[in-house]
């Protein structure tokens, strides 16, 4: 099972919009695919659906190339790519048994139902709402069962029931599967994927498995909250070559440090000693701010 | 099945389910009983033999014909580069295959279409005169190989354009105005319009006279002119089948 992408590029006209995409998958689990709109994911995602040519460069799907070897490379693949909707003119049941029965599959509509709580299996797919259209898409795939699945931004539009429910399913097959997964919701990354490729104009600009990345761009700066309102000039003066850089609000300040947990704890202990600190965390640790952080380090290399 | 076979069968169900099948099938049938009913009610004398019912009968082929590829063939490429297409076009089967599965569904139902006026021009012939005339068989044959070259030509028009509407709205235009009107104008100027396919059609109409009367075009030049459409029409609607990519839905 793998993904191997090498050197590819595509240009629509002179604008280059895949700049030397290099990207290898051979074990199972969820990989996110983030950058911000117009970074290229869907194009990248477009080129592995073959529903786009690269000008240069090689896709392989578990060894076969994707535009020389198709029928076998895309054998074993589902993609949910762009904005699709099941067929309007067919039946809940039968889109998703045709889906099955593209790659030789039966069905088992009782089980994607459990999974997805789809809609009466007799309805049009051209009655649906948004969010049942792409759970029915989302079931279509499954029915497949592909070992490898091509998701773009799957939870666009769902309610968050919805969202919930797409994601539980995704966690429970990823063991067995190589999910590539795009989104714009970065806790959904958090929640379900192992490794984030990080696209930006055209470029894969970092990846790492998601723990490391926030490690290596975790926030630097604590939020002290006091009991009273402190003056910005006395605390500067208290933590002289402990804090790099120092911001007061009333009773609470930022602080900005090395980051190692040394320095973090002689912070505490020189704050404490002087004043009486209602509260002491890091600012923020999330992945909306690495990914900021990324960006801004690696956004202008490209 | 094979996955030839499912998307066969897939565009069947799509075609079956679409408005333009139920009009166009109901339509075929009403056009082939026209002529029966207004001798029934006296509107027009009923013609001396078979012979000119038929022909009149078959007069409304070369519009309906036109009108049937335009509607079952003219979004067949075009509606692959909608949203359709992210789910067919990423399916492991080749864009060859995926094409002809394609093309032989709308050959089917357009089939079925002509098969429905024929009959009907048949039969109320059968009916009023108590006889057919002994060609029928080879209307029927010319018939079904000018609806593929009629689709294979409009299959190309949508292979052109991205626009499923725009699509069946040029075929339509193109084939009932533009080429009967390249037609009249080189008839005009005593040139014969060999090899515009509406020309070639009026071979049907031919098929219905008297075995005396022998008029253009004949049998064997429809037939070239035909097979020549069917050729050119697939052969380019499948490369740029091939390389059109999906960059918009």
């Amino acid at each position: 099972m793998s993904v191997e992408i090498e050197h590819v590029d595509k240009f629509y006209g002179k604008n280059q919009v895949l700049k030397d995409i290099n990207m290898t998958i051979k074990s199972t689990g969820c990989y996110a695919i983030l950058g911000p709109n117009g970074a290229g994911k869907t194009t990248l995602f477009r080129v592995l659906s073959t529903l786009i040519h690269p000008d240069h460069g090689s896709v392989k799907i578990n060894g076969y190339e994707v535009f020389r070897e198709r029928e076998k490379a895309l054998e074993n693949v589902g993609f949910l790519v762009s904005v699709p909707e099941p067929p309007d003119f067919m039946t809940v049941r039968e889109f998703i048994q045709f889906s099955a029965r593209l790659k030789g599959k039966e069905a088992d509509l009782d089980d994607l139902n459990r999974k997805l709580d789809l809609p009466d299996f007799k309805a049009r797919c051209g009655k649906l709402s948004k969010g049942q259209k792409r759970r029915v898409y989302l079931a279509a795939i499954l029915a497949q069962d592909p070992q490898i699945m091509v998701l773009d931004e799957p939870t666009d539009g769902l309610d968050p029931i919805e969202i919930y429910r797409v994601k539980n399913v995704i966690k429970s097959v990823k063991k067995d599967k190589i999910i590539l997964y795009s989104s714009h919701i970065l806790s959904e990354i958090v929640d379900m994927c192992d490794y984030v490729y990080i696209m930006n104009k055209g470029r894969i600009i970092y990846h790492d498995n998601i723990t490391n990345m926030q490690k290596v761009f975790k926030s630097r700066v604590v939020r002290v909250e006091f009991n009273y309102p402190i003056s910005e000039e006395e605390l500067k003066e208290t933590l002289f070559g402990y804090a790099i850089n120092i911001a007061v609000d009333g009773n609470k300040a930022d602080i900005e440090y090395d980051g190692t947990n040394k320095s973090r704890r002689e912070l505490m202990l020189k704050l404490l000693e002087k004043y009486e600190v209602r509260s002491f965390y890091d600012n923020t640790n999330s992945l909306e701010e690495a990914f900021v952080k990324i960006l801004g380090v690696f956004g202008d290399k490209v | 099945m094979t996955r030839f076979n499912q998307i066969y069968y897939y565009n069947l169900v799509f075609y079956s389910r679409t408005r333009r099948f139920s009009i166009m099938v109901p339509l075929a049938l009403a056009i082939s009983l026209i002529n029966t009913f207004l001798i029934q009610f006296h509107v027009v004398t009923k013609p001396p033999s078979v012979y000119f019912f038929t022909e009149a009968n078959l007069g409304y082929a070369e519009i309906l014909y036109i009108l049937i590829a335009s509607m079952f063939a003219g979004d067949l490429v075009s509606r692959d580069f909608q949203k359709e297409g992210l789910f067919l076009l990423t399916q492991p089967i080749s864009r060859r295959k995926l094409f002809f599965a394609k093309f032989l569904s709308a050959l089917t139902v357009s089939i079925i279409a002509v098969a429905v006026y024929l009959f009907g021009s048949f039969i109320t012939a059968y009916l009023l005169y108590k006889t057919i005339i002994p060609s029928w068989y080879q209307i029927i044959l010319i018939s079904f190989l000018a609806i593929t070259a009629l689709l294979s030509l409009v299959t190309l028009f949508s292979a052109v354009i991205k626009s499923p509407t725009m699509s069946i709205t040029l075929s339509v235009f193109l084939l009932l105005i533009l080429f009967p009107l390249a037609q009249q104008i080189l008839q005009d100027v005593n040139k014969t319009p060999l090899f515009l396919i509406t020309y070639a059609m009026q071979i049907i109409t031919n098929l219905a006279q008297p075995p005396q009367d022998s008029s253009q075009p004949t049998i064997p030049q429809s037939i070239e002119v035909f097979i020549a459409y069917i050729i050119f029409g697939l052969v380019l609607s499948i490369i740029i089948y091939y390389k059109r990519e999906l960059t918009e839905a």
